[in-house]
């Protein structure tokens, strides 16, 4: 309820539907869906499903990528665009370690993106 | 097993029987065959994934939420700019619709400042007695959390989530160590006050982990545990005789049925029901402590007699392997105030006199039993709350809720003692490095780390998923470690 809350105070205006360009205002289900995915990356990569994994990281650097041009049309948010690139980053090195079988970094990995998602939100969470 | 069979087994404790099972035999009650297959006895003892710093934690929750500015955050430039608006550049980057809207800049006019011990750590004049022991503490002094109000910041100090349903730290534990004493439950929860606290069960609850890993709370005064006391017209010796017969029926079940979990689940759980009507009551009786630990722990003082005997059988109950005890503090009816704890939105001078005395005393007297006993590098000791308060007024004597920057400390094995991590800000509102801040996540696998626990690889999968402790987040705080 109250990252909800936190969401909606941070990207208000959202307009509900497909970010699909710069421009666009994120909406709220781009970032429950990151959420819930990050929640099952987390869950496969403990779990050592490599195919689940990859899929769950692949769908999160796409995502990040739409939170990156979001806030590099937007010009005034350096952080939000530094923070979005580490996340789109980090699920690469997800995919890697995965592949490699190595869990251990795998999950170091997506420890490091679920605290930039909340770093992320500690900044963007102004009245 | 027929019908009858497991009817007979269901309610042929007599004065044990399913009220004493239901209550403080956590995960006991609705026992079905499922569940008694994963129950054989889900409190052995089992490994860490390394060899643990401590044995157990003693979690101080400081129920309200203290201002950690009246107590060990002394700010120079607070008290410089008291009575002024907060300048717009300690806002930055926080939202501040608390209730009490941003006031001016407070500072209680009787507060005073010393720094002690070797290590030089600042308390103020509401601790003097903790000041003794500085040394003895590892402060966290760049604490965050997510601040709504006392319920869901409760439940996330002690579960990682602000809503219902997830493991607390304690049931985590027990989950993955086990009990390392037969005859006691591993997670026990202590208060203080004369009513359960705040939201009750739901934070010392095991989530999706099975009940037998919750808390079981201890209640203040000489019978701690409902429903242990057997009615008085039934004697010890008609107990047992009933339990052997009962044990003996259930060998016979047992040796028919070999494969039967069910039947051995309850069979242990009616002798560890059995076993505890006598360890329990001892390990709280403080009656046999001396009177020099009585003043120890500030039992002679009205004030900070009830948490000095919570946390006095709290020792207890360390000395008996009991791997973690969360203890909740409130002022108890017998105190002359409308004050529960430490909520302070006004008269934050007279609340944080009181509060500070009902813990000071009893806390250093904890600290100093459990160094002269050979405990305190054994054991944890965790000083923590919801959240901490606003550099500014509210109500003109009285500090908001923030969770922005906030002290905690613990103190005992596998940590730096007399040691500083992080800060606040010049006015104690925000923590100063972003990259420092603690968040309950944080807390939660730096103690399970000391327990020699990887909170990484402390998982149970639910539905389908994978879980552990610190949900997607956590990191252990290295710096402070020894």
């Amino acid at each position: 309820m109250h990252k909800k809350l936190i969401i909606a105070l941070a990207f208000v205006p959202a307009l509900i539907g497909i970010v699909h360009a710069a421009d666009a205002d994120l909406d709220m289900d781009l970032m429950q869906t990151i959420e819930d995915t990050n929640k099952s990356l987390s869950s496969n990569i403990a779990l050592q499903n490599i195919p689940a994994s990859t899929a769950d990281a692949r769908e999160l650097q796409t995502l990040f990528a739409q939170v990156e041009a979001h806030f590099a049309a937007k010009g005034d948010a350096a952080d939000a665009v530094d923070l979005s690139r580490k996340s789109k980053d980090l699920a690469g090195a997800i995919i890697k370690s995965v592949g490699s079988k190595d869990f251990g970094a795998a999950t170091d990995a997506a420890t490091d993106l679920s605290r930039a998602c909340r770093t992320c939100h500690t900044f963007y969470k102004k009245s | 097993m027929t019908d009858q069979r497991r009817d007979f087994l269901r309610y042929a404790g007599l004065g044990l029987g399913g009220a004493a099972l239901g209550g403080f035999l956590p995960g006991f009650e609705g026992l079905n065959a499922a569940m008694a297959a994963d129950l054989i006895d889900p409190l052995s003892p089992k490994q860490p994934h390394f060899p643990a710093k401590i044995k157990s934690v003693i979690w101080l929750h400081q129920e309200g939420a203290p201002s950690t500015l009246d107590l060990y955050d002394y700010k120079p430039e607070l008290v410089k700019l008291a009575g002024q608006p907060i300048p717009a550049s300690f806002l930055k980057g926080i939202k501040t619709s608390t209730q009490g809207g941003v006031g001016k800049l407070f500072v209680a006019k009787d507060r005073t400042w010393k720094q002690h011990g070797d290590s030089g750590a600042w308390f103020s004049n509401l601790l003097p007695n903790l000041a003794q022991h500085a040394d003895k503490i590892t402060f966290i002094k760049s604490s965050v959390t997510v601040g709504a109000t006392h319920d869901i910041s409760i439940l996330k100090l002690n579960t990682g989530d602000l809503n219902p349903g997830r493991p607390s730290l304690g049931a985590w534990i027990s989950y993955a160590l086990g009990s390392a004493n037969p005859d006691l439950p591993p997670y026990v929860v202590l208060y203080n006050g004369d009513r359960e606290p705040r939201a009750g069960s739901a934070n010392w609850n095991s989530g999706f982990l099975p009940a037998v890993y919750q808390g079981t709370p201890f209640r203040p005064g000489p019978n701690p545990i409902i429903y242990l006391k057997g009615p008085d017209a039934r004697t010890d010796t008609m107990q047992r005789k009933s339990l052997d017969l009962l044990q003996h029926l259930n060998r016979l079940g047992a040796d028919r049925y070999p494969h039967d979990t069910e039947l051995r689940a309850r069979i242990r759980s009616y002798e560890l029901a059995d076993r505890m009507q006598v360890a329990a009551p001892i390990a709280v009786d403080i009656g046999r402590e001396s009177e020099a630990t009585r003043e120890l722990y500030g039992i002679n003082d009205p004030v900070s007699k009830t948490y000095g005997e919570t946390l006095l059988r709290a020792r207890r109950l360390v000395e008996r392997g009991v791997r973690f005890i969360q203890v909740v503090s409130s002022l108890p009816k017998a105190v002359a105030t409308d004050r529960l704890d430490w909520d302070a939105h006004d008269g934050l001078e007279e609340n944080h006199k009181q509060m500070a005395q009902l813990v000071d005393k009893p806390i250093a007297g904890l600290l100093h039993d459990l160094k002269t006993l050979g405990l305190l590098d054994s054991t944890l000791v965790v000083w923590t709350s919801e959240f901490g308060r606003t550099s500014w007024g509210e109500s003109g004597s009285g500090r908001d809720h923030n969770p922005w920057g906030y002290t905690q400390w613990m103190a005992g094995g596998g940590l730096k003692a007399g040691y500083t991590y992080g800060e606040t800000d010049d006015v104690g509102l925000q923590v100063a490095d972003k990259d420092k801040a603690v968040d309950t996540y944080d807390l939660h696998a730096t103690v399970l780390q000391l327990m020699g626990l990887d909170h990484l690889k402390t998982t149970f999968v639910n539905n389908g998923r994978s879980e552990r402790p610190t949900v997607v987040y956590g990191k252990v705080i290295k710096d402070i470690l020894a």
